[in-house]
């Protein structure tokens, strides 16, 4: 996993939706729905900030995968966009 | 709560216990600072009226009704219906979700204001008993909402606007109409809900387990209205709705939006509290909520309006200042069957 993206995306879901990625209870792999901590409005955020701080387009699919529900899962998606555009 | 003194920000009020928040020296906050890189709000609502009014010609004579309307009867929902109707020639089917704790007067806005606009009208109440659970566990366990929805609304809005987003989907779907519309001003929502194509497969995936969540808290009632069976799911072939917020895309002084409604009967409500024109529960929300985060659950949307110049400060801040005395809120408390004890 690219840990400055990682961090990036970290930073923001940690302030935006006020939780910790603490290493026990909520770690990069953790299902932040099913955990609680994002919600449906929080998705429309997490969607616009990633497609701004990293100038990429998630596409219908990319929202449909059901992969954007976990840290580690948004920075693979994000890392596989901007591989496809450098 | 802090016993530190809290400080506002020396533009647009918000205090130092909203979640997150920082202060530069001269005591502006970090939310100011982030919106002075932004777009001039004058420009950026115009985009998003453009990408919405596009959206609504591309949705116009699909289905049995162009939108479903969220409409309370409050100050908000009815401009944005008159504007849907009046500006946008939209057929419209105006929804009011009654929760139990709707004011006379806006009852009465209701039906004045829907009869004056000529559109289609339901007044849908959910069972009583559910809703005093729900609203219920909404105070006394923890981890119903996610945690960030403490900056949106109380605990006690945040339960009820799921259920009313909820159902103002299965209206859609129920009607054939492609366009649902809220109410929202800024501060309460994303601003990108101004115009957002909801995928309702996606939002399956995404509501899941909150919707596991409430139905093991408030019941198994909370299926009706959380869940959306495939069978409905299946009516709108493409999958999709778009939800609409007018009130994202124009900025408006409150003195605006109530002279434009009175004209069509509109009369404000006078036992709602200061934040709502239409609930009666409203200020239990706010006292709890102010009790367990130290600060206003409307400072969000307050304080938006003040930075983009639609609210003097000085307004903003007597309005987050005041908290509801909960002494007087006896009965809303009884009637959702908690006491000073469960918060």
């Amino acid at each position: 996993m690219n840990t400055d993206l990682s961090f990036k995306i970290a930073d923001f879901m940690q302030k935006q939706f006020l939780f910790t990625f603490d290493g026990r209870t909520v770690t990069a792999e953790t299902n932040l729905f099913e955990s609680g901590h994002l919600d449906s409005f929080g998705f429309v955020e997490l969607v616009t900030f990633l497609e701004q701080e990293f100038a990429i387009k998630l596409s219908d699919d990319d929202l449909l995968s059901n992969r954007l529900n976990s840290l580690a899962s948004v920075t693979a998606v994000v890392e596989e966009k901007l591989s496809r555009v450098r | 709560m802090s016993a530190e003194p809290i400080s506002h920000c020396t533009r647009c009020v918000l205090p130092s216990t909203f979640p997150g928040i920082a202060f530069d020296s001269s005591g502006l906050c970090s939310f100011c600072q982030a919106a002075e890189q932004e777009a001039p709000v004058a420009t950026a609502r115009q985009q998003l009226r453009t990408r919405m009014e596009e959206a609504i010609e591309s949705s116009r004579g699909q289905g049995e009704y162009d939108c479903i309307v969220a409409f309370s009867g409050g100050k908000d929902s009815t401009y944005t219906l008159q504007q849907l109707v009046r500006t946008y020639h939209l057929r419209c089917l105006a929804v009011t979700v009654d929760n139990g704790f709707v004011a006379e007067q806006a009852r009465e806005n209701c039906y004045t204001v829907t009869a004056a606009l000529g559109v289609d009208f339901l007044f849908f109440r959910p069972a009583p008993d559910f809703m005093a659970q729900m609203y219920r566990n909404s105070v006394v366990a923890g981890g119903v909402q996610s945690p960030a929805s403490i900056k949106r609304a109380s605990a006690l809005c945040n339960s009820c606007i799921s259920l009313i987003n909820n159902l103002m989907v299965k209206f859609a779907l129920q009607h054939e109409a492609p366009l649902i519309a809220g109410g929202y001003i800024g501060g309460q929502v994303p601003k990108d809900m101004a115009v957002l194509d909801l995928n309702l497969i996606q939002q399956e995936w995404i509501r899941a387990p909150q919707r596991d969540r409430y139905t093991q808290l408030f019941g198994p009632a909370a299926g009706q209205f959380f869940f959306i069976r495939q069978s409905l799911l299946q009516k709108q072939p493409s999958g999709r709705v778009t939800v609409i917020n007018p009130m994202l895309t124009v900025a408006l002084r409150e003195s605006e939006i109530l002279a434009s409604i009175q004209a069509l009967g509109w009369q404000p409500a006078r036992d709602t509290g200061r934040h709502s024109s239409n609930c009666r529960l409203n200020d239990l929300g706010i006292a709890i909520h102010y009790r367990q985060h130290g600060f206003h659950p409307y400072v969000m949307e307050v304080a938006e309006q003040v930075r983009y110049g639609l609210m003097d400060r000085a307004e903003a801040l007597a309005k987050v200042q005041e908290i509801p005395d909960l002494a007087g809120l006896s009965p809303q408390m009884e009637r959702i069957g908690i006491g000073l004890a469960d918060f």
